[in-house]
């Protein structure tokens, strides 16, 4: 597994090598991103940073005002903690859960840039010869899934 | 206000509302299934600021998530 609750505060992380790399050049492509577009110029970034108000601009423009600073500086000191951990074998519970925001993010980057919508299939992807980003997406899916269950919270 | 979207994925949605809001796994995927089948949900309420705080967390996590008036 990918990734496994190791006790009640870390998780072991069971990625290959070739797997470590593949996330390091993504979030390095994701920090670059968030550093040099918007919003107003990409898409994906657009989904990161959603309109809090969607027939206000005025209040719209206060919300973001306020809050894009700090949750760009969260999104890049994430980048940074997956960069530090990138090779550990065990990463705690706390970091675990900003891997999982991170990777998270890289899913709805990918997913925006690949327009899925509910409907789409993966015949559709092929024919746009999207099927290589699609599998990197699922991959994502799938290391997003396991590390739900490896920090899934008691009460359940 | 939490809306559909096609990518974050049914468990991850119940993930965030149970940290963030710190709701039971039962409440969070009550909530979830509001979002998944209408649509959309109201997962928190509140005078403006503390509901603008909620609307930063959700949208911190990846959610899309607006303010509306109730």
């Amino acid at each position: 597994m990918p990734f496994e609750p190791e006790g009640s505060d870390a998780v072991t992380v069971g990625l290959s090598l070739e797997e470590r790399r593949v996330i390091r050049d993504l979030i390095g492509g994701f920090r670059e991103l968030l550093e040099n577009e918007s919003q107003a110029t990409d898409a994906a970034v657009a989904r990161l940073f959603p309109p809090a108000y969607q027939d206000d601009p005025l209040r719209n423009f206060d919300f973001d005002r306020q809050t894009h600073d700090p949750l760009l500086r969260a999104r890049l000191d994430a980048i940074s903690t997956i960069e530090a951990t990138a090779d550990a074998e065990t990463i705690s519970t706390e970091q675990a859960r900003l891997w999982l925001g991170v990777l998270n993010d890289l899913r709805l980057v990918l997913g925006t840039r690949l327009n899925l919508t509910e409907e789409t299939s993966e015949e559709d992807l092929q024919e746009k010869g999207d099927a290589d980003a699609f599998a990197l997406y699922q991959w994502l899916t799938n290391l997003v899934a396991v590390m739900i269950e490896a920090l899934e919270l008691p009460g359940g | 206000m939490v809306w559909n979207d096609p990518i974050n994925l049914m468990t991850y949605v119940t993930w965030v509302f149970q940290t963030l809001f710190g709701y039971p796994r039962e409440k969070a995927e009550r909530l979830m299934w509001d979002v998944h089948t209408k649509g959309k949900a109201a997962v928190s309420s509140g005078p403006r600021e503390r509901a603008e705080a909620d609307v930063a967390k959700l949208h911190a996590y990846g959610l899309w998530a607006t303010m509306e008036k109730s």
